[in-house]
Order: C-alpha cells, then sequence, then structure tokens
C-alpha cells in the first residue's frame, strides 16, 4: 500500500485528453492553469485560499463585475462562496494598455491573455518570449517596463506611496538649509524678493522695450558667480538669447564694476590672515563662466529645452539659466494659436523640471503685449494668458514717471511690492533719487 | 510614441539625440568676445563717424543686430544711411568695411547724385582718386520692392548674395512704408511683418552684418496705452502735463511687437528747431541725447558729450520747429541745404508759419 501510495503521483493521472475540454481563458492563464492543470476534482470541503493581490483591488469607484464580500475580506479566505469567476474579473480589466509598451506590443499581451500586470509579472521572460512569439530581449524589457510601472503600486502605508512626493515638512526643512538666492545688486529689489532671485524657482520679469530687462539678465549672469565668501551663490550661467540683445562688451563693462566692488569689499571685510585666502575674480574669469547660446527660430529654442537636461547635468555647477527672451519666436510665426499654447505648456513644465532637478534659478524675460478688458487697453505680458501659469514668480519693469520700478506680481510667497532701480554703467543698481521707497501694496 | 510604434525609452532617447543636434552650440563669452576682437572688424562694430555715437555704441553699429532710425519726415534718416552705405564700401585703409551694401529702397529717397556729393565732401582725399566714385557707389545695390509680398520674395534672394556677394550691410529704408496700406490699424494677433523680423534677424546673425531700418511716426492714437492695469488702479502716478500733450503726440509706427523686436533705437527728433539723435533703446549704452546737423557731408553731430535723458524723454519724439524744413522737403538734394535756406528766409519764413 504505501508503495501505491508514493507511486501515487505517477499512477492517478486524468486521462490524456482530461485537459482538452478546459475553458481556453484557464487554460491559458500562467494563474490558473498551474493550479487547476491536471486537477481531477476537490474534495468539498476543501479551504482554497484565495488572495486578491492589493494592485487589483477595487477602490470604491470600480466596483462592477464584483461581488461586494470579497471587497470586505481583500486578505482572507471566503470558502465556499467562492467562485473563481470572481476573483477573475478584475477591476482594472485592461491594466495592461496603460503600460509604457509600444501598441504592438500591448496588442500582443492582450491578444496571448495577459490583462493584468500580475500575470505579467509571474511568468519567465522564456515562456513569455514563446507565448508572445517575441524575442527573448523584448520580452525581457516587457518584464522591465512593467515591473518598473507595477512597483509604485506595490508600496504600501502612508501618503508617500507616489514617487518623488515629500511632506510639507521635509521641504521645509530642506529650504530652511538650502535656499539661496542672487542678489541683483540693487538693495531694493533684493529686500522685495527676499533676499534676491531664488534658485529652484522659475522667474518671469517682464517689460516694455529699453526698461532693462537685458540688463537685469546679464546683471544676474554676473552675480551668480559671486563666491561663497561674498555672500554669493558661486555658480556658472547659461544665458539663451534668442533675440540678439546680448553684448559682450556689455557684459565686460558689468564684470569689471563686479569684479571691482568685490576687491572693495575684500579689502574692506577680509583683513588679515584671512584675505589672502579669498581670491579675487578677474572681469575675464566672470566672462568665461558665462555659458552662451544664439537661438535662432523657435525650432532651435524647443531643441535646447530638451537638450538643456544633460548639458547641466554635465556643467554641474551651473546656478542660473537665463532665456532672453523666451517670447520671441513664439510671437510670429505660429498661426495655430492652439499649438502654441502647448508647445509652450511643453517647455514651461521642462523649464520647472530642470528647476526643481538641478537647483537651478530659472529667469525668463518676457516682452509686453496690449490687451483689451474691462473696456480698456492696458500692457500686458506676451504669450497669454496660458503661460501665466508657468512661471512662480512674475515681476513687471515699468516706468513710474522718470524712475524705473520693479513690481511683483505674482508671488507665492512673496508680498505684492514695487521697488525703484536703475541701469548704470556698472549694471543694475539702487535708484539714486530721494523720495523713492519701497511700495508695499 | 503612437506614432512610430517604438517603446518609450527609445522615444526619449531620440528625442534627446535628436534636441541635441538641433541645438545652437554654446560658447562662453569671454571666447565670444575674443573672436570677435580678433576676426571682425572694430570687435564687430561699423563705426558711424559720429565720435559721440560711436563712443556710446561701443565701436559703433553692432553686427548681427538690427539697429532702427525713427523720427519725423525729413529729419535726416535718409542721409543718415547713405553716409552709412558709403562707410560700409569704403576699402579698409580708408577706415571702412570694403564690402557691398544692399539698399532696399521703398519709398524712393535713395539719391545717387547726394551719395557721391556726400562722399566727395565727407573723404575728399579718396575722392579725388580716378574711378574711385564709381567703384564705391557700384557696391551698393539698389532694391526698389513695390509691396509687401515683392519684398517677402527678394529676401530670399538677398540672403543668396549676402554670401556670395561679400554684403557687408543691409538697409532697408523705410519698414513702415512695406507695411502701411496692407492692414488695417489696431492690436493685432500677429504682427505683419512678424516672419520677416526673424529672417531678418537670423540672416544678421548667420552673417555677421549690421541691418539698418528706418521707421516712421504716427500721431498717438487715442486708444495708445502705456499703462498695466496695477497701474490705473494705484492713485500715486504724475499726471501728465497736458500742453506738452500737444505737441509730442508722435510715436514710431509698427506697434509695441516692433519696439522688442530691434535692438538698438535710435530716436531722431527736433526740439526748438534743434534736431537730436537719441539713442533709445540699447542694450550697452545708457540713453543719450545728441544734437546734429545736415551738412553737405552729410550728418555732423554738434556735441559729442550727450545729454542723458530720464522717463518719458526717452521714447517721446518731438517734431518742434520742423514746420519749417517740411516747406522744403521737395527733394533729398534741397534737404541739405535747410539750414542754409533757413537762414536766408528766415523773416520770410515766420510769415508763412503764422
Amino acid at each position: 500500500m504505501a508503495a501505491v501510495l508514493r507511486m501515487s503521483a505517477d499512477i492517478i493521472r486524468p486521462a490524456a485528453n482530461y485537459n482538452d475540454d478546459v475553458p481556453s481563458y484557464i487554460l491559458h492563464n500562467p494563474r490558473y492553469y498551474p493550479h487547476f492543470k491536471d486537477c481531477i476534482g476537490a474534495i468539498d470541503g476543501t479551504h482554497v485560499k484565495a488572495l486578491v493581490p492589493k494592485s487589483e483591488q477595487p477602490n470604491d469607484s470600480k466596483r462592477e463585475g464584483l461581488k461586494h464580500d470579497l471587497t470586505k475580506f481583500p486578505d482572507g479566505e471566503s470558502a465556499g462562496r467562492l467562485n473563481h469567476k470572481e476573483i477573475v474579473v478584475s477591476t482594472d480589466e485592461m491594466e495592461v494598455l496603460r503600460l509604457p509598451l509600444s501598441a504592438s506590443q500591448k496588442g500582443k499581451l492582450i491578444s496571448a491573455g495577459y490583462t493584468s500586470i500580475a500575470s505579467i509579472s509571474s511568468t519567465s521572460p522564456s515562456h513569455l518570449a514563446l507565448e508572445l512569439k517575441v524575442s527573448e530581449d523584448e520580452a525581457l524589457e516587457i518584464l522591465k517596463n512593467v515591473s518598473d510601472g507595477s512597483r509604485l503600486k506595490r508600496t504600501s502605508s502612508s501618503l508617500t506611496v507616489l514617487n518623488g512626493a515629500q511632506s510639507a515638512w521635509d521641504m521645509l526643512q530642506e529650504e530652511e538649509t538650502t535656499r539661496v538666492h542672487i542678489t541683483t545688486s540693487c538693495a531694493d529689489l533684493d529686500s522685495i524678493l527676499g533676499g534676491g532671485i531664488s534658485c529652484k524657482e522659475v522667474t518671469e520679469i517682464g517689460g516694455v522695450p529699453g526698461i532693462g530687462k537685458t540688463q537685469l539678465g546679464i546683471q544676474l549672469a554676473v552675480n551668480v558667480q559671486i563666491p561663497y565668501d561674498y555672500g554669493g551663490v558661486g555658480g556658472k550661467a547659461i544665458y539663451i538669447d534668442t533675440e540678439g540683445s546680448f553684448m559682450a562688451e556689455r557684459a565686460l563693462q558689468i564684470a569689471e564694476a563686479c569684479s571691482h566692488d568685490m576687491a572693495e569689499y575684500s579689502r574692506l571685510y577680509h583683513k588679515g590672515p584671512q584675505a589672502c585666502e579669498v581670491k579675487t575674480m578677474q572681469p575675464k574669469d566672470f566672462l568665461e563662466n558665462i555659458l552662451y547660446f544664439r537661438v535662432c527660430s523657435y525650432t532651435e529654442q524647443i531643441a535646447l529645452t530638451n537638450y538643456l537636461d544633460e548639458f547641466i547635468k554635465d556643467h554641474k555647477d551651473v546656478k542660473v539659466l537665463i532665456i532672453d527672451s523666451i517670447t520671441f519666436h513664439f510671437r510670429q510665426d505660429f498661426d495655430d494659436m492652439a499649438l502654441r499654447t502647448r508647445v509652450l505648456g511643453g517647455i514651461a513644465l521642462n523649464l520647472m523640471k530642470l528647476a526643481r532637478k538641478f537647483g537651478v534659478a530659472v529667469v525668463l524675460l518676457n516682452q509686453v503685449t496690449t490687451k483689451y478688458s474691462d473696456g480698456s487697453f492696458h500692457l500686458a505680458l506676451a504669450l497669454g494668458d496660458s503661460w501665466s501659469h508657468a512661471s512662480t514668480n512674475r515681476i513687471i519693469l515699468h516706468w513710474n514717471g522718470d524712475e524705473r520700478y520693479a513690481y511683483i506680481d505674482k508671488s507665492p510667497s512673496l508680498r505684492s511690492a514695487s521697488a525703484p532701480y536703475s541701469v548704470t554703467p556698472k549694471g543694475i543698481r539702487n535708484s539714486s533719487s530721494n523720495n523713492k521707497r519701497i511700495k508695499h501694496i | 510614441m503612437e506614432l512610430l510604434d517604438v517603446a518609450l525609452p527609445e522615444v526619449k532617447s531620440a528625442v534627446a539625440r535628436i534636441s541635441k543636434a538641433t541645438s545652437p552650440h554654446s560658447q562662453t563669452v569671454q571666447s565670444l568676445l575674443e573672436q570677435r576682437m580678433e576676426k571682425e572688424y572694430m570687435a564687430g562694430h561699423l563705426p558711424t563717424r559720429l565720435k559721440g555715437l560711436d563712443a556710446t555704441l561701443c565701436g559703433g553699429l553692432p553686427f548681427g543686430a538690427l539697429t532702427e532710425l525713427v523720427g519725423p519726415a525729413g529729419i535726416g534718416k535718409t542721409q543718415f544711411c547713405l553716409k552709412i552705405s558709403l562707410l560700409a564700401a569704403l576699402p579698409s585703409r580708408y577706415g571702412g568695411l570694403d564690402g557691398h551694401v544692399i539698399y532696399i529702397d521703398v519709398e524712393s529717397k535713395f539719391s545717387s547724385r547726394r551719395l557721391i556729393e556726400i562722399g566727395i565732401n565727407s573723404f575728399p582725399e579718396i575722392f579725388c582718386l580716378e574711378g574711385i566714385a564709381k567703384e564705391m557707389a557700384g557696391r551698393i545695390t539698389v532694391l526698389r520692392p513695390g509691396s509687401l509680398t515683392e519684398f517677402t520674395e527678394s529676401l530670399q534672394k538677398i540672403q543668396v548674395s549676402v554670401r556670395q556677394h561679400n554684403v557687408k550691410l543691409l538697409i532697408i529704408d523705410s519698414m513702415a512704408a512695406l507695411v502701411s496700406g496692407e492692414h488695417e490699424q489696431g492690436p493685432q494677433r500677429q504682427h505683419p511683418l512678424g516672419s520677416h523680423i526673424s529672417f531678418i534677424k537670423a540672416l544678421a546673425e548667420s552673417s555677421r552684418i549690421p541691418v539698418v531700418m528706418t521707421n516712421q511716426v504716427r500721431t498717438r492714437g487715442a486708444n495708445q496705452i502705456s499703462q498695466y492695469i496695477f497701474q490705473a488702479e494705484s492713485r500715486e502716478l504724475p499726471v501728465e502735463d497736458n500742453t506738452e500733450k500737444f505737441d509730442s503726440r508722435l510715436v514710431a509706427a509698427l506697434g509695441i511687437h516692433w519696439a522688442h523686436a530691434v535692438n538698438i533705437r535710435l530716436v531722431l527728433e527736433s526740439r526748438s528747431g534743434q534736431r537730436f539723435i537719441k539713442v533709445a533703446k540699447s542694450p550697452m549704452s545708457p540713453p543719450l541725447a545728441f544734437p546734429f546737423q545736415v551738412t553737405s557731408m552729410g550728418i555732423v553731430l554738434l556735441n559729442d558729450d550727450g545729454v542723458e535723458m530720464v522717463g518719458s524723454q526717452i521714447n517721446a519724439i518731438d517734431h518742434q520747429g520742423l514746420l519749417l524744413s517740411y516747406m522744403f522737403n521737395l527733394s533729398s538734394f534741397v534737404i541739405w541745404k535747410s539750414d542754409l535756406i533757413r537762414r536766408l528766409y528766415m523773416i520770410k519764413m515766420q510769415v508763412i508759419v503764422t
């Protein structure tokens, strides 16, 4: 008897054609078939542990087809009432469609019977290759994509499930320690900006022609290089020129003034043994650290925005990205406004990603246009209402009588205020008039 | 991704590679400066021989940038253009660019006789040589497009000839005349000259030549705005002096879009009979105004230290006192004599004006 028992596995077997009547759904689904294959029956009263994987558990909005009972006991057993049909109808029936694969791959997966992520991930690459009639490399690729995609859903517990998210408290801690500002060389302007142009954010600066946008851009490109010892950021600058307004001679002038100011500062404040350690920067060094791109069409502009990700990775010390101006090429060649909005939206997202990822201050210089609202015409920044959401902070440079003023139009963390500034041969500096005062609104 | 039926990582890398290939290459500003100093004439500037103006523009009209001359009729814009085209054609040993000039003359104001006259009076030592006048004048090609479409077509040919014929300067006189009559006034979505601006800028940058354009003036319309919405709300604006409104009601034509597109704007105006050339917009100069005169030598600055202007003065275009020269604006030949004639006919003019 014992011998028979031992040989039972080989002897007691279903007939050869037993498996022919199996419904095709179970036949081809590796979830069930390994378990139901060659199964000749179940002894009544046997508990079959059935677990619905968390990834396929329904959320409240997608309850169709699933028996109400199952949702209450996602991890437990449900004897007797369990019907394989109930497990099979998963809520996200076509999860496969949402995977980042090409259309033909998805088609092959579905026709082979793989509709959920779990079913794919439980197979081996060679098995998958056989099923889909693709090469093993491709099958590996698919599996990799699947596991990348499903990993997001598998993490448990708190709301930090979403990849890359942070709690507000963590963000605050991070900001306290690493917040940096690039000075604009104008004390009033710096004070309303909370120290200067902040890194990690996108700032948009707009104004009428001749108000000093390019000047401010060049000043920031020079100021970002001020070393840490002098209270600066000590980084490099990328200057993207779309209009041809960048004059190297002017940059040299501003660099010379900055270098001179630094020498003065070092003379006054760094006395004693420290003085020799603090290096002075020559105007030439300033110019060496400004990387200049000249863009002549909107395709080049889009291409450059895409390429910057790689470029900044190679030049890790870039701390400011100035685009002068983002508007120029988008104001003329577009007949289809909807396309323009989409393209600009894509660029805006790219720039915001760059700012966050590399901690770069992105400064966009914008032009001005006329807008009609409330029965009258007035000036507004160009590129339309949809673009106004692209930047974190918005500063408008305008004339107020005979003075140039900067007004904070939109900012999540700064108060609405305006401050005067002036453009001198040395660059942007404080306004020299006596009755100037910062106005808080 | 759906279009190409390829997987996501491949598409991403393809986009990245294409972007890298299409992007312009980078250069440090220091190397840019060095390169220009080495290869280009006067580090990339065309000197105008007006000392004050050249000093403030760091050497002259910059290569690769659009310079605009705007002012009321008869003030001297075409005279400036004629002088500049001569300067570009001069051989380098005399301080010129030794190249060809393309002059696009929309309003038929080009006068070759006047050109030679300027040459003889400004550079007598050069022009007395045999055949120089013919060669200089031969280097200036004059185009006369009759409409905006003709101009658009000729732009392509201009691009070709800039490369082939060693063209060193492009002058368009005037831009406003090309557009006038072709569209209705008022704020528009896309500027009619939009594609031309990009094209000309790209051309200027790739061939490193200066481009000079002239522009007309228009009367300031009732719906001309100069304020932002937050400015209208605040009550602290200084009230405009009403008496000035009548005289300085001129603005440059072609709108604010055009004002953004040009790199340097030189405003020519006349205040109480004295003409001024103002640097209204320039990335490298403070807003200075120089008094000038139109003489047989073209334009001459009366004072090389400019007067700095502030605020609304920078962009204001005045035309007081210009009425006198309007009377003589019958032919360009007469304009340069306006000073002489003005002195002779002073008394008579007073009678006519009142």
